[in-house]
C-alpha cells in the first residue's frame, strides 16, 4: 500500500518513490533499494501497477531509470483500501484519537 | 545519459551478489542506479547505512521467499540419485566430526572413519555439480572435477593403509599421503568457493567449507595437526569440524531440499 501511495497518481521512479513514501509518512518509514524494488516486482506480478513506456530523455536522464504508474486495477485497490482504513479511522477517532 | 558507475556504486554491485541469481538478473541496475540517487541526495553515510540495513532484511526475505517459491511449485523432488549421494555425505560429514573431534571409537574404526568420509564428500561434491550443471555447466565441472580427483585419490590410499591391522601413526601414511591430503583440502576449498559463488545451494554451507577447508590446510603439518592443547590447534580442529559440518549441510540439502526447475523467463 505504501508504494501504491508512493507512486501515487503520477508516474514515479524508483527514487521518487523513495521520497514520497518518507515524506507520507513523516519519515517514520525509509525503504531501502531492496525493498522497493521486491515490492515493486509484486505489484508488477499482481498487475497493480506497470512500466512506464515513456522514458525520458537520454540527454536528461539515466536510461536505467524505470518510471511506474497504477493500472486501473492498482488505483481500484488504493481507493478500496483508502475507504477501509477512513471507515476504521472513523470509528477510532471518538475514543482512540482523543485519549492522546 | 548513463553515467559511469562510481566507487560506491561498484561496491553496492558487489554486495548485491546476497541476493538469490534471478533477483538480482531482474533489479539489480535498477537498485544501483537507486543507490546512486541516493548517494547524490542523501550524502554517503546516511545511503551506506539505509542500503545495509536494507541489503540484511531484504536479502534474507527475497531468499526466503525463493525458497517458498521453488519448494511450492517451480521444484521438483530431488532425485533418488541425488538423494543417495546427498545421504552418503551426510553420513561421510558425520564421521569427519566423530574423527576429529575427540568422539572416542573403537581405534580399529579409525581407518574405515576416513574412508567413508572420502566417499561421503565424493557423493555430494557428484551431487552438487548435478544440481549446480543446470545453471552452470562449465564452472559447476571445473569445481567439481579437482575435488572428485582429490578425495579419490586420498581415498584409494587410505583404503590400501585400511587393510593394515591396527591403528595408524604418522609415520604409516607414507611419503606421498601429505601431498594428497594438501590438494585434497585445496580442492574442498575450491569446490566451496565455486557453490559459493554459483548460489544454487545455501552459501552458509559452501561457506562452511571453504572456512574448513583452509583451516585444515593450514594445520596440515605432519598429521600430528599442532602441539596439543595450543591455540592452533583449538582453531584447527575447529576448522575440520566447520568442515565436516558444511558436508552434512551440504548432503541434507541435495538429499533433501526440492529443486529448481530451470523455466524459460517470461
Amino acid at each position: 500500500m505504501l508504494i501504491l501511495l508512493g507512486i501515487g497518481p503520477e508516474e514515479r521512479h524508483g527514487y521518487a518513490i523513495m521520497q514520497q513514501v518518507s515524506d507520507i509518512t513523516n519519515g517514520a518509514t525509509k525503504l531501502g533499494p531492496g525493498a522497493v524494488y521486491t515490492t515493486i516486482k509484486r505489484l508488477l506480478d499482481d498487475g497493480l501497477i506497470e512500466e512506464s513506456d515513456e522514458r525520458p530523455d537520454p540527454h536528461m536522464d539515466d536510461q536505467r531509470r524505470r518510471y511506474y504508474r497504477l493500472t486501473g486495477l492498482g488505483r481500484q485497490v488504493v481507493g478500496s483500501e483508502a475507504r477501509r482504513l477512513d471507515t476504521l479511522v472513523q470509528a477510532a477517532r471518538p475514543w482512540a484519537l482523543e485519549a492522546r | 545519459m548513463t553515467a559511469p558507475l562510481g566507487g560506491h556504486e561498484r561496491a553496492y554491485r558487489g554486495l548485491l551478489r546476497v541476493y538469490p541469481r534471478e533477483y538480482r538478473a531482474h533489479n539489480s541496475d535498477q537498485m544501483v542506479q537507486l543507490f546512486g540517487d541516493q548517494l547524490r541526495y542523501d550524502g554517503s553515510g546516511r545511503t551506506w547505512l539505509r542500503a545495509t540495513r536494507d541489503l540484511a532484511t531484504s536479502a534474507v526475505s527475497e531468499h526466503m521467499r525463493r525458497n517458498r517459491i521453488v519448494a511450492q511449485s517451480l521444484s521438483m523432488a530431488p532425485t533418488p540419485v541425488g538423494r543417495a549421494l546427498g545421504v552418503l555425505g551426510v553420513i561421510g560429514g558425520a564421521f569427519l566430526l566423530v574423527t576429529f573431534l575427540g568422539v572416542s571409537i573403537n581405534p580399529d574404526l579409525f581407518n574405515l572413519r576416513l574412508v567413508l568420509f572420502n566417499i561421503g564428500a565424493v557423493a555430494v561434491v557428484l551431487a552438487v555439480h548435478l544440481r549446480q550443471r543446470t545453471v552452470a555447466p562449465r564452472l559447476s565441472l571445473v569445481g567439481a572435477i579437482p575435488a572428485v580427483l582429490a578425495n579419490a585419490a586420498y581415498l584409494i590410499l587410505i583404503t590400501r593403509l585400511v587393510a593394515q591391522p591396527g591403528d595408524l601413526g604418522p609415520g604409516d601414511y607414507g611419503p606421498f599421503i601429505p601431498y594428497v591430503a594438501g590438494a585434497m583440502w585445496l580442492s574442498d576449498l575450491w569446490f566451496g568457493v565455486v557453490t559459493f559463488r554459483l548460489g544454487v545451494l545455501s552459501r552458509m554451507s559452501s561457506a562452511a567449507l571453504v572456512i574448513g577447508s583452509t583451516a585444515a590446510f593450514a594445520g596440515m603439518g605432519v598429521f600430528g595437526l599442532q602441539s596439543p592443547g595450543s591455540l592452533a590447534e583449538t582453531v584447527i580442529l575447529a576448522g575440520i569440524g566447520v568442515h565436516g559440518l558444511a558436508w552434512i549441510l551440504l548432503g541434507l540439502e541435495v538429499a533433501f531440499r526440492r529443486r529448481a526447475v530451470v523455466v524459460e523467463e517470461r
